[in-house]
């Protein structure tokens, strides 16, 4: 399955094969979340002790190894379900799933800008493959900063979560031409680094955006006055949280906005907004591909 | 301090500023022939694009010598060499270009006439080096207009008019689609037919 218009056949695909089979994790889920909650309740009990009893402090010790135990199967339970879903779904259209994402890599995105500076980073659920014949590859991203607090302990801090990827452009290109979320003047002067500020003929556009290039022409030839509403959808769909590079005849994005292809241990398996979630991730990725196609049959 | 102190500072005040306001200019018109001389390299494509297109519908097309022998000469007028220092050179420089462009697309709107001439390899190839040379061509215009803009608000607002007075530092024509053939609406139900 590669085209677009098929999207939308999938509910029927869930409604066939999905329900059923997340119907059968349904008793477990329930049965699963009543532990979590009841060693949730018990692991605060020696807490409890501690603060208002004066029990010894190796209770503590005793609420952490409850506290595991109890939320333990209802996680190893969602991701189950997550990988076993997302590979249900990439079978149907199609795609390549590889879990451990060992083909990707961060380094084009980090050194593009597309996301912030990181210490570490993890990358899972790489999926590949073509619609209406562009092709594609995406993952999901965590990247975490490491940070010192007042007493000099380290904590990590997430920076970005989301979705990175690249699809291959129609145009030819050679440069590098990056697009992102308007910063102000500072973000502007410090970006000089990645090539001169591009000023663009749409305010709207302008307003959002600061695009930075190595080549002024071809920004422009890039980022036609069509294109750039298409970035301007895109941002919409993305609730602003998208951002956009050109380089080695690839459009790289990165969208941040929390994990994605989630599925909520907190609902009834039976519910569509499971798969609805993880599918409203692919129409993102839908859309930006049929952006480049767009642009590609209609040359805007 | 003194009234001399005073006047001297203002002096050195103004003529900073003023310096500051020279480089501006000096650094747009230098962006804006930047820009001018991107356009050409495009241009240039197109140039090379045409002696192919023309040879090819001269076997095809042969009730429209008038047409194609004007397409040649427009490339050659285009192509001739002109003073990047002077504007008024600059703007018939880029008229000659509108011309050429006008007649490019009067002979590649009549080419849709003759299907021989349209299916041949090498014409389709040419029209879509042609077209992907008029992206690159609508590109380099944006961003010539765009360094033109910032050159002639620098050059036209008081006190950069004093300043361009002196450094002799004229604003720039504008390169505009004025030609009504260029300005007609698109027919986007033949552009849909096309495969």
């Amino acid at each position: 399955m590669s085209d677009v218009a098929e999207l939308a056949e999938l509910d029927a695909f869930y409604e066939a094969e999905l329900r059923p089979w997340l119907m059968g994790f349904e008793k477990k889920r329930r049965l699963f979340l009543a532990i979590a909650v009841g060693g949730i309740l018990l692991a605060a009990l020696p807490v409890a002790g501690l603060i208002w009893l004066g029990w010894p402090e190796y209770v503590l010790f005793i609420s952490f190894v409850t506290f595991v135990a109890a939320i333990a199967p209802l996680i190893f339970l969602g991701k189950k379900i997550e990988k076993e879903l997302l590979a249900r779904i990439c079978e149907k259209l199609d795609f390549a799933l590889d879990p451990k994402a060992g083909t990707m890599s961060i380094q084009p995105f980090s050194s593009l800008s597309l996301v912030p500076s990181y210490d570490t980073c993890s990358l899972d659920n790489a999926i590949q493959g073509k619609i209406d014949e562009v092709p594609f590859e995406l993952c999901e991203s965590h990247l975490q900063e490491q940070r010192r607090n007042s007493k000099g302990r380290t904590y990590y801090v997430t920076v970005f979560q989301g979705l990175v990827g690249s699809a291959q452009f129609p145009k030819r290109f050679h440069g590098t031409t990056i697009v992102r979320r308007d910063g102000g003047f500072l973000a502007s002067f410090f970006s000089s680094g990645k090539g001169d500020r591009v000023k663009l003929e749409d305010p709207d556009f302008e307003k959002r955006f600061d695009v930075f290039s190595d080549d002024q022409v071809e920004a422009r030839y890039l980022l036609t006055p069509g294109f750039m509403e298409r970035v301007k959808r895109l941002d919409d769909l993305s609730d602003g949280a998208a951002r956009l590079a050109f380089q080695g005849g690839k459009l790289l994005f990165a969208i941040g906005g929390g994990d994605r292809f989630t599925v909520s241990l907190f609902k009834n398996m039976g519910e569509i907004a499971h798969f609805r979630r993880m599918m409203a991730d692919f129409a993102l990725i839908f859309g930006i591909v049929r952006e480049l196609n767009l642009a590609a049959k209609t040359r805007l | 301090m003194s009234d001399m102190g005073i006047l001297l500072l203002v002096l050195l005040a103004g003529a900073g500023l003023a310096y500051l306001w020279y480089t501006k200019i000096i650094g747009r018109r230098n962006t804006a022939l930047e820009a001018l001389s991107s356009i050409d390299v495009q241009l240039r494509k197109r140039h090379d694009l045409i002696p192919n297109l023309v040879a090819m519908a001269k076997r095809f097309m042969t009730h429209e010598r008038e047409l194609l022998d004007r397409l040649t000469e427009q490339r050659a007028k285009a192509a001739e060499p002109y003073s990047k220092n002077d504007p008024r050179a600059i703007e018939q420089h880029l008229a000659d270009e509108r011309a050429l462009q006008s007649s490019l697309v009067r002979v590649l709107a009549v080419a849709e006439n003759y299907p021989d001439l349209k299916s041949d390899r090498t014409v389709m190839e040419v029209q879509e080096g042609l077209e992907e040379v008029e992206g690159h061509i609508a590109a380099a215009r944006r961003f010539y207009n765009s360094a033109v803009t910032d050159l002639n608000n620098s050059v036209q607002i008081f006190p950069g008019n004093i300043i361009a007075g002196w450094a002799k530092v004229e604003p720039m024509p504008y390169f505009e689609l004025e030609d009504s053939a260029m300005r007609a609406p698109v027919d986007v139900g033949a552009l849909m037919d096309k495969p």
